[in-house]
C-alpha cells in the first residue's frame, strides 16, 4: 500500500515538471511567430497594408474589420529602424512586436504627440553608435531598444463606416518604415550626421 | 517485477497529468495568466513586454498576434452567460452595462476565425454606432436573420467565438480588472 502512495506521489511529482517543460517548450516548437503570421502580405522593410478582415479574407492576424492596419516587418541586424506617419483625427493605434511573443511598444492616439508617430527602433549597439555621433533631432524620436534579430509593426486607424475606407486611407500620409539606419558606412571620424530626416508634423 | 509495475504507474500519472494539465492551462487558460469575468477571458500579459509562460504558450499557438497594451485589450466567449456553447443557429441578446474604453469592437466569428458573410456585409459593431436605450444600457441582437436596431448577424450553423475589443482603456492602468464588467449574453430562440 504505501508502496502504491510513494508511486503516485512520484507521478505527481513527475506531471509537475512534465507540465512546466510543456508550458515552456510550445513557444520554442510553435512553427508560427509574429514574423511568420504577417509574411505573406507584402515585402519586408516597409509598411503594406494587411488585408481586411471579412467572409472571404482567410485568416487576419488581428481579426478586426473596423480596423485598417498597415504592417512593417523588419531585420534589425540591417541597421536601426526609423517609423513615422502623420495620422487623421480618428482613433489609431500602433505596436511594435518582437518576433517571439512581447510587445516591445504600444500607444494609441491619446498618447501620441499631436497625432504623429516617429519612432526609432535600436539594438544596444545601434543606439550606443547612435549616442556618440547623435543626430540634431535624435531627443524628438520614441527610442525604443529591441533585443530580438526581428521586429514587426502594426499601425491600426479605425473605420467607423466601411464607405469612409478610401477617405481615411488617404488621410494617413507620410508613412515610413525604414529599416538599414547607420548602416551607410559611417565611421567614428565620419562627419556628424545631419539629421535622422525630417520629423513629419501634423 | 513490482518495482517495475509501480514505476509505470509513477511514469503514467507524471506523464498524463503533466500533459494535460498544460494543455488545459494553454487552452482554457484554466490555471494561470487569464482572467475571466463573466463568460468573457482575456489575457491581460498578452500585449505587454513580459508576457507570462502561460500567456506566451497561449501566444504561440494563437493565429493572431495580440493587442498592445497601450492600444487596447480583446475579450472573447465561446459561451453565453448560461454557459451553453454559443451557436450560429440561436438568437442571443447582448446587453449590460458599457465597457470602460474610448472605443469598443464587437465582432462575431466561427471558432475557425471566419467571419458571416450577410447581405447587409455587416462585420463588426462598434461603440460609436451603437443605439443606446434606457439609463446607462445597451443591447446587440446576435442572429443570422437580419433584426432592427443594434444587430450583428452571425455564421449560421457554426460555433461561435464573441470578441470585444476595448481600444484606449484605463483596464490595468487605474481600473483594476477585477471591478471591470462585461455585458451579458441571453440565449432566445434557436432554430
Amino acid at each position: 500500500m504505501i508502496r502504491i502512495l510513494i508511486a503516485v506521489a512520484s507521478g505527481l511529482l513527475i506531471a509537475g515538471i512534465v507540465h512546466i517543460l510543456v508550458v515552456l517548450a510550445i513557444p520554442l516548437v510553435s512553427p508560427m511567430d509574429n514574423w511568420t503570421r504577417v509574411a505573406g502580405f507584402g515585402e519586408e522593410g516597409r509598411f503594406v497594408p494587411i488585408p481586411l478582415a471579412g467572409p472571404e479574407s482567410g485568416p487576419v492576424p488581428v481579426a478586426d474589420p473596423t480596423m485598417l492596419q498597415l504592417v512593417c516587418r523588419f531585420r534589425q541586424a540591417d541597421g536601426y529602424v526609423l517609423i513615422s506617419a502623420i495620422m487623421p483625427n480618428e482613433f489609431w493605434s500602433f505596436a511594435l512586436y518582437g518576433q517571439s511573443g512581447r510587445t516591445l511598444f504600444s500607444l494609441n492616439n491619446r498618447t501620441s504627440d499631436n497625432n504623429t508617430l516617429s519612432m526609432l527602433v535600436v539594438s544596444a549597439d545601434q543606439l550606443a553608435r547612435l549616442r556618440r555621433n547623435p543626430p540634431s533631432d535624435l531627443n524628438s524620436y520614441i527610442i525604443v531598444e529591441t533585443t530580438e534579430a526581428r521586429g514587426v509593426a502594426i499601425l491600426r486607424t479605425f473605420v467607423d463606416n466601411p464607405d469612409r475606407l478610401a477617405e481615411v486611407r488617404q488621410a494617413i500620409s507620410r508613412v515610413r518604415c525604414v529599416p538599414g539606419g547607420g548602416s551607410g558606412g559611417e565611421t567614428e571620424g565620419s562627419a556628424r550626421k545631419a539629421s535622422l530626416g525630417p520629423i513629419p508634423r501634423g | 517485477m513490482r518495482f517495475l509495475v509501480l514505476f509505470l504507474l509513477a511514469l503514467l500519472i507524471g506523464v498524463g497529468a503533466g500533459l494535460g494539465s498544460a494543455l488545459l492551462a494553454v487552452e482554457k487558460g484554466a490555471i494561470y495568466g487569464s482572467v475571466t469575468i463573466g463568460r468573457w477571458v482575456t489575457w491581460p500579459t498578452a500585449g505587454t513586454r513580459k508576457p507570462d509562460p502561460y500567456t506566451r504558450a497561449m501566444l504561440a499557438r494563437s493565429r493572431h498576434i495580440p493587442l498592445g497594451a497601450g492600444e487596447g485589450l480583446a475579450f472573447t466567449t465561446r459561451l453565453d452567460s448560461d454557459g451553453e456553447p454559443l451557436s450560429g443557429d440561436c438568437d442571443y441578446v447582448l446587453s449590460g452595462t458599457l465597457p470602460s474604453a474610448r472605443l469598443w469592437t464587437l465582432t462575431v466569428t466561427d471558432t475557425e476565425g471566419r467571419f458571416a458573410a450577410s447581405p447587409s456585409g455587416r462585420l463588426a459593431i462598434h461603440s460609436r454606432e451603437i443605439l443606446i436605450s434606457g439609463k446607462d444600457g445597451f443591447s446587440v441582437r446576435l442572429s443570422a436573420n437580419a433584426a432592427p436596431g443594434n444587430w450583428l448577424p452571425v455564421p449560421a450553423g457554426r460555433m461561435l467565438v464573441l470578441t470585444m475589443r476595448l481600444y484606449d482603456t484605463p483596464i490595468g492602468s487605474g481600473l483594476d480588472i477585477r471591478d471591470v464588467r462585461m455585458p451579458g449574453i441571453r440565449r432566445e430562440r434557436c432554430r
